[in-house]
C-alpha cells in the first residue's frame, strides 16, 4: 500500500461526520474531570513531598 | 506473501525494530558491564575531539580528531578505531536488518553512507568555534587553549544540529539520492537503541542522586498522565465540532497531536479498527510536525525560560511527538541550556538530566498508550459497533502496543540499581564500562537517528492535507504546546539538575 | 468451541480476510462478519464459534513498522 498525498477519496475518509452522541460527550467530560482530579491531587502531592 | 501476524506473544521478538532496539541496547550494556570482571570490550569505540581549524591546518592529524574512547585502546590508529566502528555497527545492525526483513544490501550501502555523513558532521560539530564553551568543561577550557576570537558555543549541540541539517538537505533538496539511502534511515530504531543505552546515565544519575532521579520518574509520570487526559479529549472535540471530522480520524488524529505521535495514532487506529489509510495519512502529517518542533523548540524554551531546565525537558516531553523527535530535541535542549547557563553563571549543570526529563515524559506516554488503546477499544465496541455478537478484545493487544525497548530501558536500569544497593564494592569498575557505554554508543545512535530523521522528512508532504494540516497547527501551537508547559511547570519548578564539580 | 483464524489485511479501500482455504471480502469490518458466519453456516457449521482476526502488519508500509509494530487483534465469538 503506497502512501499518497490526501486525495479526493483518501479525504472521503475523514469527512462525512456522524452525529455526535451522547456517550462522546461522557468520552470528553469524564476525561476532563479525571484529568483535574489526578491535577489537584498529584499536584498536591507533588508541590509538598518532592518540589518543596 | 509474507505475513506479520501477532498470534503469540513471541510474535516479532527477532523481526521488529522494537525488539532489535531492546536486543542491540542490551547487547552494548552486556559488555560494557564485562568492566566488573577487569574486562574492556567496548574502549575501541571512536569518539570525536575538539578542535581549531587553523591549528589543524598548520599540522594536520587524526589524533587531533578522534580518539578511542578508553586508554586501553591508546595505541589504536583513530582511523582504525573509526572504521572498527564502522564494522561492528554495520554487522549488528546488518543482522538486525536482515530478521527484520530489509533488502540487507540495499540496507547496508545506505547504512555506510548514513554512518560516514554522521561522523561527518559528528566531528565538523567539534570544531572550536561551533562547540568551544569559554568556561572549564571536564578541566578544559577549549575556547581559551585555542584563542577564540568568537565562538557559536553550542556544546555538543552543534554536532546534533549538523546532523539533522545534512540529513534535512538530502531529504528535501536530493529525493533521488534519499531515496537510495532511505533503507537504512531508521531513526526510531537507532533512538530507541539509544535510550535503552540511556538506562545506563539513569542507573548513574541515580548512584549520584537517587532521590532527585525518583522525584523526576514520579513527577513525570503525574504530568504525563495528567496531560494525557487532558489533552485527547480537547482535541477530539475541536476536531469533531468544528473541523467535521468523523469518529475515526477524529481519534487517531487526536492520539497523534496530543499523546505519541506516529505510535498513538496507529495504536488508535487498531483499537478502533479504523481503515489503514488514515494512520498512514496522519502519519506523514505528524513526522513533519515533529521536525518542526525539533528545530523551533529547543532554542525557543532555552531563551525563554532559561531557569526552569527540568521544566523545559518535560515540556517537550508532552509536546514533541514521536520517539526519536523527543529524544533530539532533549538532546539539543540539554546542550542549549546547559551551554547558555555556563556562560552566564560560569556554573555548569551535568549533563543528560535535562534529556532524561523530557524522555522520562515520553516514556510514560509510550506506556500509557498501550492502555489508552485498549480503553478506546472497549468504547468503540460498546458504542460504535454494537455488535450482537461477542467481540473480545484479547487483554493480549496491551503487550503487542507495549513498547520493548522501554522494558528493556527499565531493565538495565533497575540492574544498575541492583548493582548499587547489593554489589556497591563492584559500582567503580562497573561504571568504567557503563560510562563507555552510555557515552559514544549512546551519542553514536543519537547522532545516527538526527541525521535519519532528516532524511526521512519531506515537507512538500504538507501540499494537500488541507484542513488535517491546519487543525494540527493549531491544536499543537495554541493548545499542546501552552498546556504542556503548564502541566510540566506545576509538577517540576524549581529542579535543578545537579551541578558538575 | 471451534476457532476459525484468519489473517486480516487492508487493500484498496477494502478489507481482506483469508486463510488456506477462503477469501473473504468488504469495504466494512461488519460486513465481512456476516460474510464469514453465512460461510459457516453452509459449511452446516454448529455450536459455539471462535473467529480470531489477526491483521497482517506486513500490511503497513515498511516505513512505519518502527514507530508501532502492531495494528489489531479482533476475535468474534457467536453460535450457529
Amino acid at each position: 500500500m503506497k502512501q499518497t498525498k490526501l486525495n479526493p477519496e483518501i479525504e472521503e475518509l475523514f469527512t462525512h461526520p456522524e452525529p455526535w452522541e451522547n456517550w462522546e460527550s461522557k468520552l470528553i467530560i469524564g476525561s476532563i474531570l479525571l484529568a483535574i482530579v489526578g491535577l489537584t491531587i498529584l499536584g498536591i502531592l507533588i508541590n509538598n513531598f518532592i518540589l518543596k | 506473501m509474507t505475513q506479520q501476524l501477532n498470534k503469540k506473544w513471541t510474535q516479532g521478538m527477532f523481526s521488529t525494530e522494537d525488539w532489535w532496539s531492546a536486543w542491540l541496547g542490551l547487547f552494548f550494556f552486556g559488555l560494557g558491564l564485562l568492566s566488573i570482571w577487569g574486562l574492556d570490550i567496548v574502549g575501541w569505540i571512536a569518539k570525536p575531539k575538539t578542535w581549531e581549524w587553523t591549528n589543524l591546518m598548520q599540522d594536520f592529524s587524526w589524533h587531533k580528531l578522534l580518539k578511542t574512547s578508553s586508554t586501553h585502546y591508546h595505541s589504536l590508529h583513530p582511523l582504525l578505531s573509526l572504521f572498527i566502528t564502522y564494522l561492528v555497527f554495520a554487522f549488528l545492525t546488518g543482522l538486525g536488518a536482515y530478521f527484520q526483513k530489509l533488502n540487507v544490501r540495499k540496507y547496508l550501502y545506505g547504512f555506510t553512507i548514513i554512518f560516514f555523513l554522521t561522523w561527518l558532521a559528528w566531528i565538523a560539530g567539534h570544531e572550536a568555534h561551533l562547540s568551544a564553551i569559554n568556561a572549564m568543561v571536564k578541566k578544559h577550557n577549549y575556547f581559551k587553549e585555542y584563542n577564540l576570537s568568537w565562538g557559536l558555543q553550542l556544546g555538543g549541540g552543534a554536532s546534533y544540529l549538523l546532523a539533522l541539517i545534512i540529513g534535512l538537505v538530502i531529504g528535501n533538496f536530493m529525493k533521488n539520492f534519499a531515496s537510495k539511502i532511505k533503507e537504512a534511515a531508521k531513526p526510531e530504531w537507532f533512538i530507541k537503541t539509544g535510550i535503552v543505552l540511556l538506562g545506563i546515565k539513569l542507573g548513574m544519575m541515580t548512584m549520584k542522586a537517587a532521590g532527585f532521579t525518583y522525584e523526576l520518574a514520579l513527577a513525570g509520570a503525574a504530568a504525563a498522565f495528567v496531560a494525557y487526559l487532558l489533552f485527547w479529549p480537547i482535541v477530539y472535540y475541536i476536531g469533531r465540532k468544528y473541523f467535521k471530522l468523523n469518529r475515526s480520524s477524529a481519534a487517531v488524529l487526536s492520539s497523534g497531536i496530543s499523546i505519541c505521535g506516529v505510535s498513538a495514532s496507529i495504536a488508535t487506529a487498531g483499537a478502533i479498527k479504523a481503515k489503514p489509510i488514515i494512520p498512514i495519512a496522519v502519519s506523514s502529517l505528524i513526522l513533519i510536525f515533529a521536525m518542526l518542533e525539533l528545530v523551533a523548540l529547543p532554542p525557543a524554551l532555552t531563551h525563554l525560560s532559561p531557569n526552569e531546565p527540568i521544566v523545559n525537558g518535560a515540556a517537550m516531553g508532552m509536546t514533541v511527538k514521536t520517539d526519536g523527535a523527543d529524544a533530539a530535541a532533549g538532546a539539543i535542549l540539554d546542550q542549549l541550556m546547559i551551554s547558555k547557563h555556563l556562560k552566564q553563571t560560569g556554573e555548569q549543570w551535568e549533563e543528560g538530566w535535562i534529556l532524561s526529563a523530557a524522555l522520562l515524559t515520553k516514556i510514560w506516554i509510550d506506556i500509557f498508550i498501550g492502555i489508552w488503546s485498549f480503553v478506546l477499544a472497549i468504547i468503540w465496541v460498546r458504542n460504535v459497533d454494537r455488535k450482537k455478537d461477542q467481540e473480545k478484545i484479547p487483554k493480549s493487544e496491551i503487550w503487542f502496543r507495549l513498547p520493548k525497548f522501554v522494558m528493556a530501558y527499565m531493565l538495565v536500569w533497575l540492574i544498575y540499581l541492583a548493582i548499587m544497593y547489593f554489589f556497591p564494592e563492584v559500582v567503580p569498575s562497573a561504571k568504567f564500562g557503563g560510562h563507555i557505554v552510555q557515552g559514544p554508543y549512546r551519542k553514536l545512535m543519537f547522532m545516527l537517528t538526527f541525521l535519519s530523521i532528516g532524511v526521512i522528512t519531506d515537507f512538500s508532504k504538507l501540499k494537500g492535507m488541507g484542513r488535517l494540516a491546519i487543525l494540527y497547527a493549531l491544536a499543537l501551537f495554541a493548545i499542546i504546546a501552552p498546556l504542556a508547559y503548564a502541566v510540566a511547570y506545576l509538577f517540576h519548578h524549581g529542579m535543578l539538575p545537579p551541578v558538575t564539580k | 468451541m471451534r476457532n476459525f483464524e484468519l489473517a486480516l489485511y487492508f487493500k484498496g479501500l477494502k478489507w481482506i480476510a483469508q486463510n488456506k482455504e477462503v477469501r473473504f471480502e468488504s469495504s466494512e469490518l461488519k460486513e465481512l462478519d456476516e460474510q464469514i458466519k453465512k460461510y459457516l453456516q453452509q459449511q452446516n457449521i454448529k455450536g459455539q464459534i471462535k473467529v480470531s482476526y489477526y491483521f497482517d502488519f506486513d500490511n503497513f508500509p515498511h516505513w512505519m513498522r518502527q514507530y508501532m509494530p502492531h495494528y489489531f487483534n479482533k476475535q468474534l465469538i457467536f453460535t450457529l
